[in-house]
């Protein structure tokens, strides 16, 4: 399941949620929470915008779930990414993993995050107090 | 995997113009982020450009607007995806196409 949006989320009933949709069949659940920081590189972040490719994005993280699932035997997974003005420790993204052994759902949770940061068109753009500047990507 | 929106689209069921005439060949450009912002623009649509067949090509004829364009979209950094696939520098244009350039992403 993915879902991009505007509105906040709950980490815990995206975890309820997961837990739920397992039927009981999952011994492990693994959940990354991204959210976002007062400080980047040395200066104050007091807003962070995120834009994004409507229809593209979707597809792409569709397809990084499909990847995960074909690569990892999973019984449930979720992303969640939101879109628009955030703030210091607001969440940005959920991706979390749901299978019956723990090192599956650590390796699928970790891809699906460095999948997403790699791949789908999102972009970050920071409010200084000063001034504002897009986010350069980490260093592959 | 790469679609056109118009590829696939059953022309049985129309009717037929009474007059046959050239349609207009339309692509939808997009730019996001950094880019967007530079450009003044985040989408229009324009007249596949006569010639034009390729990204190469639509890119030079975009360049020749002059400024911001020539220099905005000169960035090798910049990614392109055609109906909102990734695709390389040397991947084909037709009519229907959406086009999109970007800079790397940041998400996550």
């Amino acid at each position: 399941m993915i879902r991009v949006q505007t509105e906040d989320f709950d980490p815990g009933r995206e975890l309820e949620q997961l837990r739920y949709r397992n039927k009981g069949q999952a011994g492990a659940m693994v959940s990354f929470t991204g959210l976002v920081r007062d400080l980047n590189a040395g200066d104050t972040v007091t807003q962070m915008t995120l834009e994004h490719y409507p229809g593209m994005t979707e597809k792409a993280l569709a397809r990084i779930e499909l990847e995960a699932n074909d690569r990892w035997e999973l019984t449930a997974s979720i992303i969640v990414h939101r879109v628009g003005p955030l703030h210091p420790d607001d969440n940005i993204v959920f991706v979390a993993a749901a299978s019956r052994h723990r090192q599956q759902a650590f390796r699928a949770c970790e891809f699906m995050i460095d999948a997403l940061k790699s791949r789908a068109p999102f972009w970050k753009k920071e409010t200084l107090p000063d001034r504002t500047r897009w986010v350069e990507p980490e260093s592959s | 995997m790469s679609f056109s929106k118009n590829r696939n689209r059953s022309c049985a069921s129309w009717p037929k113009p009474a007059v046959s005439q050239s349609t207009v060949q339309m692509i939808q450009l997009r730019y996001f982020a950094s880019l967007r912002e530079s450009l003044g623009i985040g989408a229009e649509q324009i007249e596949l450009p006569d010639g034009v067949h390729d990204l190469a090509g639509l890119t030079r004829w975009l360049a020749e607007r002059g400024e911001p364009w020539a220099n905005a979209l000169a960035d090798k950094r910049l990614h392109i995806a055609i109906n909102q696939e990734i695709v390389k520098a040397d991947a084909g244009v037709t009519d229907g196409d959406e086009i999109a350039w970007f800079p790397p992403v940041t998400g996550g």
